[in-house]
């Protein structure tokens, strides 16, 4: 039986795990928390039509791959919305000001780098240090060996070092 | 001097937790009345609904097809060759389109005489 206990459940188990696939694929924090708000949402009107899923994890992230790319070539995303940087440089009530617009510059930098990674790459990236799961566990969630997410964590790493490099961050960090 | 592994650990792990929604948003099934309401975003329409549109253009087709061969089928088929006759007259016609190609049967009173007209003569 569907209920909203188990629609509960189910948001606390993979709800992150959705979020970060959308991050991963759009660098948008924004964009991401509306597809995983969408793909649960789908997943009760589903249960509602007496659809029967198997696996709700694998239908979850099928459905916000899916809508991680429609959302992204729609006007609205494209013309509609602030960009996440505007959230970032609000101060925060704690933060020393100063620091925080550094912090806010390195981070701008790191986005803008991180979006030329290939797309498999920022997917380890954001599993690793969003949801920060292990080795085994990316594997596990990405269907890929250990050896593979190992290289993919080495070589984004490598990447990401050599251009903050170029670029002069690395004397703020 | 370029960073280290643990300062690209340390700068990644701040940058995806600042990225996070904080805090993180709780949700609620949907009730009965609050899926009526429009989500704010609209959705980009899923790829699955484009198919009808595809269905429907290959069935155009093949009507459109089944249409060009049954009219082609309708019409008529000239006739040539040594077996027409152009120069049918009225008796042929006459001939042609009596049902019964034998001779007449006999009429009320060669029953009686027993004697058909023709054989009289």
């Amino acid at each position: 039986m569907n209920d909203a206990a188990e629609f509960q459940r189910l948001y606390e188990l993979h709800g992150r795990e959705v979020w970060a696939l959308a991050y991963a694929r759009r660098m948008d924090p924004d964009l991401a928390r509306d597809v995983m708000q969408e793909a649960f949402l789908r997943l009760w009107r589903a249960w509602e039509a007496s659809e029967v899923i198997r696996n709700p994890r694998a239908w979850l992230m099928k459905v916000a791959r899916n809508l991680a790319e429609d959302m992204a070539k729609s006007a609205f995303r494209k013309n509609g919305t602030q960009g996440s940087d505007f959230m970032i440089i609000l101060p925060g009530a704690d933060d020393d000001p100063v620091k925080k617009l550094t912090r806010d510059e390195v981070f701008k930098q790191l986005r803008s780098e991180l979006k030329r990674l290939p797309e498999s790459d920022r997917e380890v990236l954001t599993y690793r240090y969003s949801l920060e799961y292990d080795v085994p566990r990316i594997a596990e969630v990405l269907s890929i060996t250990v050896a593979a997410v190992h290289m993919r964590l080495s070589r984004a790493r490598q990447r990401l070092a050599e251009r903050l490099t170029a670029l002069g961050v690395t004397e703020t960090l | 001097m370029p960073p280290s592994e643990g300062d690209i650990d340390r700068l990644l792990t701040e940058f995806f937790r600042a990225q996070q929604p904080n805090p993180w948003p709780t949700i609620a099934p949907p009730d009965s009345e609050a899926r009526e309401i429009r989500p704010l975003l609209k959705m980009a329409t899923p790829k699955r609904a484009g198919m009808p549109g595809r269905w429907a253009l290959a069935a155009s087709i093949l009507i459109l097809a089944v249409t060009s061969i049954w009219l082609a089928g309708l019409a008529p088929t000239p006739r040539t060759g040594p077996d027409v006759n152009l120069n049918i007259t009225d008796a042929d016609l006459r001939l042609k389109s009596s049902p019964v190609s034998g001779p007449a049967p006999p009429t009320k009173a060669e029953e009686k005489t027993g004697t058909p007209k023709d054989k009289k003569k």
